[in-house]
């Protein structure tokens, strides 16, 4: 498969102004659309000036970048957004992939129509975000993702091609951050000023050490020595990309992995909501992370993914337990399913509504499960026939696996998985399995 | 003759023409049958090459390199060519010129708006070979492209004569019509490096740098009216809130200044100077606010705007853009009194600063325009009252609630601890499975303890190592060969290094003892064996008494590495004895200390069995204890040792015991003298050579000064054509650490002199025999690489007595203001991190490693720091009088900036309980006691600070060594305010 992808617009997005009020049209693009739906949503919105300002900031998580090189940069990746279930949702990544970020319009937060409901690409280009910074407190701004009436711009429509190379990176962070915010629970809830005096705590520059959130009195702060259960941040500079939006936050909620893998940071306006995460550390993107590995061991049939496809539509929950009710699946293999449709890039997950709910990324799902080279590699071990189960009980799984100009020892016992290979030592599993154990366990998978 | 052949001969023959000619008329299909001879040839003539072993270069002459570049160009495809070694070769009008008549590739425009994409553009990319390019058709040039390209055009090289001297041309832009009216607007479309163009070049001796550059060419342009001048005000106000980094957005927003708009222009730029309050760059904001004060009184102000974008700045970091926010609000509210009211709502939103200038000028604000009656205002301030500093405090007393919260009423008396005070134990390796895999990470530093716990398991677990269990140890066997190639990772320090070594050692002895158990082992040692020349350096080839890791160094040879060696290398050998018994050292909870309970069992069984521990071992183990509680461990050792032993745990594990008994091992006496606290000097152990210069050395106790001293340097200076080294006298600050040198024999005559010298050489003796640790905590190296990945590993060889490691530390990483190098830095950060898990009483060599660390300039080491002194200043153990003292000290000559402390105590000190207020204060007062008669800079925000403290802890007196000083600033105008404020109470 190709390695470029093509984005295709059929006009650039702008802010157009006009007497009766200002429109905000996203043009989109999506490789993977069944049909053309000329539009995804068509409304007013209720705060335009907050919303423009969050997708400001959307943007500029999309643009930066906290491990590549300048030459990197120039690699488009335009954000996607999800409409439909009343709800508009736009997310984006950071070229690192380590920083994952969401604008939720939440019902209330606009006033207007769904006439088609799905996933694209949208178009972010720096005039229409230039053109958002200049949106007024008591302006009136429409929405609309994609064209309402193909006449709106029909003498100007010019078709802008962007060929870039294939955001690998991004489409893996995309599917495997989900994972990382369904294990996430809340464990701060602070009003603007605590916000703001935790920003001010953030140090300058770009610190290569830890941080960690603390909380003095009602004063939390970032510190950078290792407290009792405090929240660790990687990176943490990388936050100072909200920091524009704190002054007009109501909230700041902070929600962590439990094994502080990843950080979560949802700020509240009314009916909006962003939400940025944050990878363990700015050289790790969640792209490399591993999560949905698991996974993906036991192969899941393509009727269930059909039936996902068929029943669902955008932003709505999803629920595993009633598909597999509906559709007479096997309720013992169903909680492998969501992990593998998110993997699959077909579910995103709403932290505090605390589900999944359906969203099919923009992409050809053939590129999307192309993009795990582990289990590749446990793959190709397996067809080598490197892989050799010494011992199996119920509670414990001994094997060797031939490594290069090694054999590795894997022992499975109860709930602990280890490996004697380099990655495993280095990351003691925290970044996902390695090779290794993959493919042990896919060999037993396979019976 | 082939073509193929026939074209190799050209090349070799350096013929350009018959190459260019054949090229011209051959067919597609003929030039493509050629790419395999060109793609071969290619890299024949680019191989590099020597004659003389010295200097390198490729094979192929110039002409040669052309000739194989010309084919490429005309016969290779796109992607061939864009991967060919030189593809910017041909983008060069003297290559270009001799083919593009009649060969013209349809991606040739997507080459060179490709190159204008790339980081470094090729510098024969010009602006007029675009225009050329662009004027005969065979180009479609980028906005990008023609933006990087015309960036240099108005700087221009004087020619031959001159060489490397440029000339201002702006002139250049009149040249085309299209450049003013389309091309030079590229530059507000496009990220470049236009705020940096031209600024490398040399104009002559003379050139007025101010009259250079674009901002002189577009103000020049805009006066004489050649370029729109509307338009640029616009686009360059657009262009300063693009994104783009911080100097070129200060760049478009300088361009916009220099054109000094009038206030008619800056009225109808109004939505874009407001957005531009949203950007990150704090002097792109300032700027825009200084231009909106201008028209603040004018009717067609748009006051909405500006009070929807004012929550941005009035949060900003940077004080000036606060301030002056704030000032532009106070103009608005005199021309519109109807929005006075929101104006103070707003306002409220500058109270986050723990300022005392920004909260005093808000709460001045909020008094003058709010309504105290307002429910709104009210509210609005209440998020912030807990933060007030007194002065604003008392401007918005009428809005405060009516019971006012006093601080104290907020704050927990004393925080929670941070820090676990329960010991969590260390997991000692006692199944096979966990030794594999301890094995396999023992040399990646994922715990600073593997070093002790590998080894430990490797010797306890010796009778179940046998068998299939050896293959397993293959991976971490190969990863510890791979280790010897100095392959580190940035975690990985020359411990994980030494430790490999260690493992190959015990590897080769499993190897010699089991043979038919390791062959795993033994493939991957030849796998790692060296071919040098004819010979082959075998792993294996090892003979019997010897071993690697004897002859392991490190690159500075430095001391504090060997005690670690030397245990190894007795670990090695308990291993080939077959002894089993545990080691000493082993710690048993975090972060490296022993339960002295643990120890007395350990020595217990060395005692019974009538075994010699290891002298490292042991002197480790002794550094380790945990003397927090040792009840239980002394009734033991009364129960069950006896002997020096018994003496030995008795004079450790009693507070203020002596020693007493027969002393064989005087360097444990030693080592456990210096891990007692209080430290003493012992008179027992004197006669081996405990004197004050050792007890100086092992306590770490040392005298130190931060002063300002004269030095001379090298300056490099360009005198008639050759390069001089000229000697000058600078000054620097430094902080010096008195290191005692060693005592030396006096030069007694007679008897009394020989005596002397003998008592001295006995002690040396005795010295040399039996060094302690202590003995060697010393940093030789001039430069770190891995070494802060170790520091926590040696300090953590006696935890009990870090102190005696710190002078060297502080000598060698903190003598400077500024960090020299990134080691040192991390160096620092380390030692930090340890004292912040293992503070207890300490001497002034922590203190003043901590109190350097509270001035430091990377934020992180003083925020340590700072985490330390919350922590332990209100347990006692830290004396926050003496952090004063030492920080007043550096102060005296202004070591550091003194606005590093009061950023950080304000930040980080401040305010978090009603104890840590006094100590605050306490500690400021010892500070400002040093300082001298002369107010140093930034003195007026500590005594800001310590005015509050006063204030809010009600201290009612001030201590006299501070008044003295008070009274000697209040001569100063800028301070005598503030010092009434002080004494006045």
């Amino acid at each position: 498969m190709s390695d470029i992808i093509t984005y295709q617009y059929h006009n650039p997005s702008a802010l157009l102004k006009s007497a009766a009020g200002d429109e905000l049209f996203l043009s989109k693009y999506s490789e993977v659309q069944k049909k053309e739906a000329p539009c995804f949503f068509w409304g007013r919105l209720e705060d335009p000036f907050i919303t423009a300002r969050c997708l400001i900031t959307l943007s500029n998580v999309v643009q930066s970048s906290f491990s590549l090189s300048p030459f990197e940069l120039a690699k488009l990746k335009d954000p996607i957004v999800t409409a439909g279930h009343e709800k508009i949702r736009f997310e984006g990544f950071s070229h690192c992939a380590g920083v994952y970020a969401r604008v939720d319009v939440l019902p209330g937060g606009y006033d207007g129509e769904f006439p088609e409901n799905g996933t694209t690409n949208v178009d972010f280009n720096q005039p229409m975000i230039s053109a958002l910074s200049r949106v007024a407190r008591n302006e009136k701004v429409m929405l609309s993702v994609g064209k309402k009436e193909v006449a709106i711009s029909k003498g100007t429509e010019k078709i802008i091609e962007r060929k870039v190379p294939l955001p690998v990176k991004w489409i893996k962070g995309l599917t495997s951050v989900q994972l990382f915010l369904a294990e996430a629970e809340q464990v701060f809830s602070f009003n603007r000023v605590q916000a703001l005096q935790l920003f001010q705590s953030i140090p300058a520059g770009k610190p290569k050490a830890d941080y960690y959130l603390i909380v003095r009195g009602n004063k939390p702060m970032f510190s950078p020595v290792k407290a009792n259960n405090a929240i660790c941040v990687g990176g943490v500079q990388r936050l100072k990309l909200i920091e524009p939006l704190l002054a007009y936050a109501d909230e700041l909620r902070v929600f962590p992995h439990p094994q502080m893998q990843s950080t979560t940071w949802q700020l509240y306006f009314g009916k909006i909501r962003f939400s940025l995460s944050l990878s363990r550390d700015s050289w790790r993107g969640f792209s490399g992370e591993g999560a949905a590995l698991e996974s993906l061991i036991e192969d899941v049939p393509d009727t269930w993914i059909d039936a996902v496809d068929k029943y669902s539509y955008a932003n709505q929950v999803f629920n595993p337990v009633l598909l597999a009710a509906e559709e007479g699946l096997d309720l013992q293999r169903i909680d492998n399913i969501t992990g593998r449709l998110s993997a699959m890039g077909l579910l995103g997950y709403d932290l505090d509504e605390n589900h999944f709910f359906y969203r099919r990324l923009p992409f050809k799902l053939s590129r999307i499960l192309s993009l795990n080279p582990r289990m590749k590699d446990a793959e190709k071990l397996l067809e080598e026939n490197k892989v050799e189960i010494l011992l199996r009980n119920d509670n414990r799984v001994e094997a060797k696996v031939a490594g290069s100009g090694v054999h590795h020892t894997v022992i499975l016992d109860g709930e602990q998985e280890r490996c004697t290979c380099t990655w495993f030592s280095r990351h003691q599993g925290e970044r996902g399995l390695c090779k290794h154990v993959l493919a042990v366990k896919k060999k037993l998978a396979q019976g | 003759m082939s073509i193929e052949d026939q074209f190799a001969e050209w090349v070799k023959t350096e013929q350009e023409e018959p190459v260019l000619h054949w090229l011209k008329q051959a067919t597609d299909k003929e030039r493509r049958a050629l790419v395999p001879s060109i793609k071969k040839l290619s890299k024949y003539y680019n191989e590099y090459i020597t004659s003389d072993n010295r200097s390198y270069s490729s094979r192929g002459t110039e002409k040669q390199h052309a000739i194989l570049h010309f084919a490429a160009y005309v016969c290779f495809n796109k992607t061939e060519y864009l991967k060919s070694d030189r593809p910017t070769w041909i983008i060069d009008p003297k290559n270009l010129n001799r083919i593009k008549d009649w060969y013209h590739p349809d991606w040739f425009s997507e080459m060179l708006n490709k190159e204008a994409e790339s980081e470094f553009m090729v510098y024969t990319l010009t602006y007029p070979l675009v225009l050329q390019l662009s004027d005969q058709g065979l180009l479609q040039p980028s906005h990008r492209l023609w933006a990087r390209t015309l960036s240099t055009i108005i700087f221009q090289d004087k020619g031959i004569t001159d060489k490397w001297v440029y000339e201002f041309k702006p002139e250049k832009l009149l040249e085309r019509p299209e450049t003013l009216q389309e091309h030079i607007w590229y530059f507000f479309e496009e990220e470049t490096e236009l705020h940096l163009s031209g600024r490398y070049n040399h104009y002559g001796e003379n050139a007025d740098l101010s009259k250079i550059g674009w901002i002189p060419a577009f103000t020049k342009m805009a006066a004489e009216g050649r370029i729109d001048r509307q338009r640029l005000l616009k686009e360059s106000l657009l262009a300063s809130n693009k994104n783009y980094n911080k100097n070129l957005s200060g760049f478009y927003m300088d361009l916009f200044i220099a054109l000094f708009p009038t206030e008619a222009e800056i009225i109808s730029l109004q939505p874009e100077l407001m957005s531009v309050l949203n950007s990150p760059h704090s002097k792109v904001v300032n700027e825009a606010i200084q231009c909106l004060k201008t028209i603040a009184g004018d009717k067609h102000f748009d006051t909405d705007s500006l009070l929807a974008a004012a929550p941005v700045f009035l949060n900003s970091k940077t004080k000036t853009t606060v301030s002056a926010g704030l000032m532009l609000l106070e103009q608005i509210g005199k021309k519109h009194p109807d929005q006075q009211g929101m104006i103070a709502v707003i306002s409220t939103q500058a109270l986050v600063h723990a300022d005392d200038g920004l909260q005093t000028r808000a709460a001045k604000l909020i008094s003058r325009y709010g309504n105290a009656a307002d429910p709104a205002l009210s509210e609005s301030i209440l998020p912030y009252q807990d933060g007030l500093l007194q002065n604003s405090r008392d401007i918005l007393q009428a809005l405060l609630t009516s019971q006012p919260l006093l601080p104290a009423a907020n704050m927990h008396e004393v925080p929670e601890p941070f820090i676990a005070q329960e010991r969590v134990p260390v997991q000692l390796v006692t199944t096979t499975d966990e030794l594999i895999f301890l094995a396999a990470q023992a040399f990646d530093n994922n715990d600073a303890l593997h070093i002790d716990l590998f080894p430990a398991a490797l010797v306890t677990m010796q009778p179940q190592l046998k068998g299939e269990l050896l293959g397993q140890l293959q991976p971490a066997l190969q990863r510890a060969l791979q280790l010897t190639k100095n392959n580190f990772r940035s975690t990985e320090g020359y411990y994980d290094h030494m430790l490999g070594i260690f493992f190959i050692d015990v590897c080769i002895h499993f190897v010699r003892k089991y043979p038919e158990d390791t062959k795993a082992l033994t493939t991957v040692f030849e796998k790692f064996d060296q071919q040098d020349g004819d010979t082959v350096k075998k792993w294996l080839n090892l003979d019997a008494n010897e071993n690697y890791i004897s002859t392991w160094t490190n690159y500075y040879k430095d001391p504090y590495y060997l005690p670690r060696k030397q245990w190894l290398i007795d670990v090695l050998q308990k291993i080939r004895s077959g002894d089993t018994l545990p080691l000493l050292s082993t710690p048993t909870h975090y972060p490296g200390w022993i339960d002295p309970l643990v120890l007395v069992e350990r020595i217990l069984v060395y005692q019974q069995q009538q075994q010699l521990t290891d002298k490292t071992d042991l002197l480790m183990a002794l550094g380790r204890v945990d003397l927090r509680d040792t009840a239980s461990a002394l009734q033991l050792a009364k129960e069950k040792l006896w002997g020096e032993w018994l003496d030995l745990m008795v004079f450790l594990l009693t507070p203020g015991a002596e020693p007493e008994g027969e002393i064989t091992q005087p360097e444990a006496w030693i080592t456990a003298a210096f891990c007692k606290r209080p430290l003493k000097m012992y008179e027992a152990l004197r006669p081996f050579g405990l004197d004050e210069f050792y007890f100086k050395k092992y306590s770490g106790q040392l005298s130190w000064e931060t002063k300002e001293e004269k030095f001379e340097r090298d300056e490099y200076k360009w005198e008639a054509g050759k390069m001089k080294t000229i000697k000058v006298m600078d000054s620097r600050k430094i902080l010096r650490i008195d290191f005692p040198k060693e005592p030396v024999a006096k030069e007694n005559s007679g008897m009394k002199g020989l005596l002397e010298k003998l008592k001295f050489k006995q002690k040396e003796r005795k010295q040399a025999q039996t060094p302690v640790l202590f003995d060697y905590f010393e940093i030789k190296s001039e430069f770190f690489s891995n070494e802060h990945n170790d520091l926590r590993r040696a300090l953590l060889m006696a935890p009990a007595n870090l102190e005696a490691f710190l002078p060297t530390l502080i000598h060698r990483c903190m003598s400077r203001p500024a960090y020299i190098g990134e080691g040192d830095k991390k160096m620092t950060l380390a030692a930090l991190q340890l004292l912040y898990e293992t503070w207890d009483i300490q001497g002034e060599m922590a203190h003043l490693l901590l109190a350097t660390a509270l001035l430091s300039a990377d934020k992180t080491a003083a925020q340590t720091a700072a985490e330390i002194w919350v922590q332990y200043a209100i347990t006692g153990k830290l004396d926050v009088a003496l952090t004063g003292k030492i920080i007043g000290i550096h102060e005296r000559v202004e070591f550091a900036p003194l606005k590093r402390f009061n950023d950080l105590a304000v930040q980080s000190l401040f305010r978090i309980s009603p104890q840590h207020n006094r100590l605050l204060e306490t500690m400021i007062a010892s500070i400002l006691s040093e300082l001298p008669a002369e107010p140093i800079k930034h003195l007026k925000k500590l005594l800001e600070l310590y005015k509050e403290l006063f204030l809010l802890n009600q201290t009612g007196k001030v201590p006299d060594a501070v008044a003295v000083k008070l009274k000697e600033w209040k001569l100063n105008n800028g301070l005598a305010k503030l010092i009434e404020g002080v004494l006045g109470n």
